[in-house]
């Protein structure tokens, strides 16, 4: 998939999760807790909408890899391409 | 007393301070404006990285509740504290060295709460049970044995029961300062028994119940807390609760533990006291 329509459903994700957030406004490569309140039970939702979007397992050793939005994206596509 | 020059005391080894914002609380007594120039340079950045309101507000009060707060024990202005933050983003204490205190802040909604103890690993964690989220969604996260109490309960006690397990876990892997990364179904809490609760340990987790201290409690109706500290040896802790509004004053208030393990409420009851 490509990395662009990954970030795009990454987004519609974290709408869903945090409906305040203006898309927007995302700074890409910052911490999404450095931008807006996103705290664990976001981040758990977050990992958990993640899996199900894109049909991966996601241990809990690479939650640090959706940390951002362009850490989800690329965490996603080389996850994809490895089970491609 | 003027602010910032409120008594001294070093932390009580038994004890566990509890101190709590409550936002509407600083709203009320028009204290905002005050806030800024206790921040240092880094905590002002951040500040102003948050995109909404409500976010900064809970920073700034997080923030000033911190560093008021701590200098009630130890002879450090609330602006000289220098904080940085460990791999999972809690702020600690980077001076002076060696930390006089040990501290966890967390926040939820309108309430920002901070637990301040003597020295071992502590954590706190709080969670407005008005919050809009699907709590059935992450239960499947919890412990097998979790996942089956929270499904013999109605809609209402189930949601309440969730935050109660998730405040827990929260508190326990903040003070564990290992954040997400350990499995939440790696240990489980038995809330079955009133008043009581029971944690153990499935598969690989190294860890002993009797190292830790639980207390959990209801705040204003409206949000759910949980406290972990360590233990000593065979230690009992105290826990006492505050209600703050940094640099404007702050009180003892009465509380009642839902449940608990080796903790219970430190007598001396409500006192008020003020000063920043």
């Amino acid at each position: 998939m490509d990395i662009n329509a990954i970030r795009t459903r990454l987004l519609a994700l974290l709408r869903q999760i945090a409906p305040d957030i203006e898309p927007q406004s995302i700074e890409p490569q910052r911490a999404f807790r450095d931008q807006f309140d996103f705290d664990s039970m976001d981040a758990l939702h977050f990992a958990a909408a993640v899996s199900e979007a894109f049909g991966l397992e996601i241990p809990e050793r690479d939650y640090p890899s959706l940390t951002s939005l362009e850490g989800a994206a690329r965490f996603v596509q080389s996850r994809l391409s490895a089970g491609a | 007393m003027p602010p910032g020059t409120a008594a001294r005391r070093p932390p009580d080894p038994e004890r566990i301070d509890l101190w709590c914002a409550f936002l509407a609380d600083i709203d009320a007594a028009r204290r905002w404006g005050e806030y800024p120039a206790l921040l240092d340079a880094e905590e002002r950045r951040r500040g102003q990285r948050l995109r909404m309101s409500a976010d900064r507000r809970r920073h700034l009060a997080a923030r000033a509740l911190a560093r008021t707060v701590l200098s009630r024990y130890a002879p450090v202005a609330p602006g000289e504290w220098v904080f940085e933050p460990d791999a999972h983003g809690r702020p600690r204490i980077r001076a002076p060295q060696p930390a006089p205190v040990e501290f966890n802040i967390a926040h939820s909604g309108e309430l920002v709460v901070l637990a301040v103890g003597p020295g071992g690993a502590l954590g706190v964690d709080v969670e407005a049970l008005q919050r809009r989220t699907d709590t059935v969604a992450l239960e499947r996260y919890f412990a097998p044995a979790e996942c089956a109490a929270l499904g013999a309960l109605g809609a209402e006690a189930r949601r309440r029961r969730f935050f109660e397990l998730w405040t827990l876990k929260e508190a326990y892997l903040k003070a564990r300062g290992v954040g997400l990364r350990l499995p939440l179904g790696g240990f489980a809490f038995d809330l079955a028994e009133p008043g009581a609760l029971a944690l153990s340990f499935t598969g690989a987790f190294a860890d002993q119940s009797a190292r830790w201290a639980f207390a959990q409690l209801t705040l204003r109706g409206q949000y759910v807390v949980a406290v972990c500290a360590e233990r000593r040896a065979a230690q009992s802790l105290e826990l006492a609760v505050h209600e703050a509004v940094p640099l404007a004053g702050q009180r003892r208030v009465s509380a009642q533990l839902s449940r608990a393990a080796h903790f219970t409420v430190a007598e001396g009851g409500p006192a008020a006291s003020s000063g920043g």
